[in-house]
């Protein structure tokens, strides 16, 4: 009885040997994910030419750049209807005569941000997969290629840090944040986490503290306790990495009460450089000066005081000016950039006026300074070598324990409305649709 | 050529044949202010006594520069002591030379190795090391314009963003003596050129000639602000405007890109978008060829530059320079066209 009805099966799946069932979650417009996505199922080729694989999914989560693509506000462009999905594990099922690399029942996530992910079958290039430890869990798979590469390459590739350097950043309970904290213990960093206030805030503080969190603060908290912050790498590295300063040099900045600001204050008076600072007036701004200079600043002007006296006190100073810090653009800008002695650097972190940055043609012509910027970390490295070693490196700590997913809840994929509304509603930790049936039998959670 | 007249009365007959005189006409300032106003042309004899290492140079032609108007008004760094000759690049031929000098012989042809020279006059007796000969067979009106403009080209293209062939410099002041030569060189290197220009009536002969010199594309400012978006792969952005269009140039740069600025036409500050700095990591930088001539480590790369433009002149590679031919005697026409237009470049031929 057994054998004849696994003798059936076999025949239905040889009549079906080019075709299977496959069920996906689209849209077929931008709008809304909980109103254009819809469950469908429909007959698709099993056939794989040379290089292309068939895969089975078996689960996916919902990213905030999956909403924004159904919602049609991310800059990425496909023909509808379009199948979600950005990232994901699975299995191979079948490779084409020309595939080398990969064999059925090998374990795969995709790489690109537009393999249809959100399918319990499809066909690919064998170029989208790369193949993973088998060891790997589930969910961890599933959420490989796109937070904890973001935050690996975040801490390695942009600033030289030693241990014992200092990270700071928000969103950290995000699925970014979380592979940030965890990776910066790993690499002998501190970090100082910003998240959103809520109810039992602190239950979160705590869960953020055990996976390696030094600090955590809500966003008011932090902005209250700014001073007591010393390093935060952006000061450090503007102060450190762009012009070799000698103690007694002169730096000038503008923002100087701002979080960054007052980092450039105390660091430069940690390694004895004189900081000039640009503020905005205010009333009481007598108050803001004495708090700043407490901190170590040794010149405080408001940006009318340095327009109508910073000629006059420029020519009092005894040693040249090669650094200026910008976070705000503009006519503070302009002043700052224009007190630069020749050959000075100007660096802009930021730009609180919303306006761009002025600087002169003098400056530029005349006095040869250089403009640059901060570099932000949302370009990854675009070496494979390296790459390859990154992902050998996250797949281990991954196996080890020593780098956990995000928490999350799973759904199977007639449940994705209610997956939907819980990603649109924030605050829930991240939904994981789970795809193919055999999806249960890889996870271990 | 000399007058051999007897100096009056100073060194005796026994030396007369060795002491002579050259009269000299050259146009002269006193003071700062509008050129037209206080620049004046004056004669003078001058000693034929050539020192050690100086040279007497019979100059040939000079233009008049923006940077020399600058000059004269005082607003220019380089400030010559007063009553000063104004121009600040020319080319003359030698006519004697020091005893120490071993670079330069009677008959070179000579443009300033520095500014500040004074070259809006017939002859003068300078330091040899002030001068620095080119190739011979180069047109007069070339060298005359070889100092400045040709070598502010060749370095920005060569100093920053290592270019290789195919990729794309964009430009403002496209129809600026610098841009015709910018695109010119561009061409010739392998490299592509888009270059934005002011609008104007005459904009489609404009375009046509930019492109004839080889310019890949030609906008005015507001086609620029359009099409500026599907610009890709930008690696260098040369300013001389400032303002607005430096802002728009800035925002064309791609990862790693460097917006130069060697002019400021617009005289509003060069502008940069927040995004540029922060998400492409851009940089901004200045270029002065002045400076550049200065510094004694670039000697090396001075001759190169040299022989390049010396040889893409004599090949033809280069547009002969447009230029309204003018006596010493003009010098008050010259300048105050030289301060209303810039289709073509006020030279004065002795």
């Amino acid at each position: 009885m057994f054998l004849y009805g696994k003798f059936l099966e076999n025949v239905k799946i040889g009549i079906r040997m080019t075709h299977i069932w496959s069920r996906c979650i689209q849209y077929e417009k931008h709008g809304p994910p909980n109103e254009v996505l819809s469950l469908h199922k429909s007959e698709i080729s099993s056939e794989v030419s040379s290089n292309k694989v068939l895969v089975k999914w078996l689960a996916s989560p919902i990213n905030p750049l999956d909403i924004n693509k159904i919602e049609g506000t991310y800059p990425w462009k496909k023909e509808f209807p379009i199948v979600g999905g950005s990232e994901g594990t699975g299995v191979i099922e079948k490779v084409g005569n020309n595939v080398h690399d990969l064999k059925p029942g090998d374990s795969v996530v995709s790489m690109g941000i537009g393999v249809p992910l959100w399918n319990e079958y499809c066909v690919v290039d064998n170029s989208q997969l790369m193949k993973i430890d088998s060891r790997l869990d589930l969910i961890s798979a599933a959420t490989l290629i796109i937070n904890p590469p973001t935050a690996y390459a975040m801490l390695k590739d942009y600033v030289d840090l030693d241990a014992g350097d200092i990270v700071i950043q928000n969103a950290a309970n995000s699925g970014v944040g979380r592979s940030v904290i965890q990776l910066a213990k790993i690499f002998g960093l501190k970090s100082i986490n910003l998240i959103r206030d809520r109810p039992n805030v602190q239950e979160l503080k705590n869960e953020l503290r055990q996976l390696g969190a030094d600090f955590v603060f809500t966003e008011e908290e932090f902005r209250n306790d700014a001073t007591l912050i010393i390093n935060p790498p952006t000061a450090y590295a503007m102060l450190k990495d762009y012009v070799d300063l000698d103690a007694g040099d002169i730096v000038i900045q503008n923002a100087a009460n701002s979080g960054v600001g007052r980092s450039v204050i105390q660091l430069a008076k940690i390694f004895g450089l004189k900081s000039i600072n640009l503020i905005r007036d205010r009333p009481n701004v007598q108050e803001l000066k004495n708090e700043l200079r407490q901190l170590g600043a040794d010149f405080v002007f408001t940006e009318e005081e340095f327009r109508n006296d910073g000629k006059k006190f420029l020519t009092s100073l005894s040693k040249p000016i090669r650094l200026a810090i910008n976070g705000v653009g503009d006519r503070s800008c302009l002043a700052i950039s224009s007190a630069l002695s020749a050959g000075g650097t100007l660096i802009t972190y930021g730009g609180m006026s919303k306006k761009s940055h002025l600087i002169s043609t003098s400056s530029f012509v005349f006095k040869n300074i250089k403009a640059v910027g901060i570099a932000a970390g949302w370009l990854l490295p675009q070496k494979p070598g390296k790459v390859q070693a990154m992902f050998d490196h996250i797949q281990k700590l991954c196996i080890n324990g020593q780098l956990k997913p995000p928490p999350v809840e799973t759904y199977e994929m007639e449940q994705f409305s209610k997956a939907i509304n819980r990603a649109l509603e924030g605050k829930h930790g991240k939904q994981v649709l789970l795809l193919h049936p055999d999806s249960k039998l890889k996870n271990k959670l | 050529m000399f007058s051999r007249t007897l100096l009056k009365g100073t060194y005796g007959i026994r030396n007369a044949s060795r002491f002579v005189s050259t009269k000299t006409k050259h146009i002269v300032y006193e003071e700062y202010g509008d050129p037209p106003k206080v620049c004046n042309l004056k004669e003078a004899l001058i000693d034929d006594i050539v020192k050690e290492n100086e040279a007497l140079v019979k100059f040939v032609a000079a233009p008049i520069n923006p940077a020399d108007i600058n000059q004269i008004q005082g607003v220019y760094p380089v400030k010559p002591p007063l009553p000063g000759v104004g121009g600040n690049e020319g080319c003359g031929i030698i006519e004697r030379v020091g005893k120490s000098v071993t670079y330069l012989k009677p008959g070179d042809l000579v443009i300033p190795s520095q500014s500040g020279l004074g070259t809006w006059r017939t002859s003068g007796i300078v330091e040899a090391s002030k001068l620095y000969s080119i190739d011979k067979s180069v047109p007069v009106h070339f060298a005359a314009t070889l100092n400045v403009n040709p070598p502010t080209a060749y370095r920005m293209l060569k100093d920053f963003g290592h270019l290789k062939p195919g990729d794309t410099v964009i430009q403002n002041a496209g129809n600026s003596a610098v841009g015709q030569y910018v695109i010119q060189i561009a061409r010739i290197r392998g490299l592509k050129t888009v270059n934005v220009v002011r609008n104007r009536p005459t904009i489609d002969e404009l375009k046509n000639e930019l492109k004839s010199l080889g310019a890949n594309e030609v906008f005015t400012e507001e086609e620029f602000a359009k099409e500026s978006r599907s610009l890709k792969n930008v690696r260098l952005a040369l300013n001389a405007v400032g303002g607005r269009s430096s802002l728009m140039l800035a925002k064309t740069l791609d990862d790693d890109g460097v917006m130069v600025t060697y002019g400021g036409m617009s005289k509003q500050p060069v502008q940069s978008p927040t995004g540029a700095f922060i998400f492409k990591d851009i940089s901004l930088r200045g270029f002065w060829m002045s400076h550049w001539y200065t510094k004694k480590e670039n000697a090396k790369e001075r001759d190169a530059m040299f022989k390049d433009l010396c040889e893409w002149i004599n090949a033809k590679e280069f547009a002969p320079p447009k230029v309204v031919e003018r006596s010493l005697e003009q010098y008050e026409e010259a300048l105050k066209m030289a301060m209303e237009s810039s289709d073509a470049k006020q030279l004065f031929v002795m």
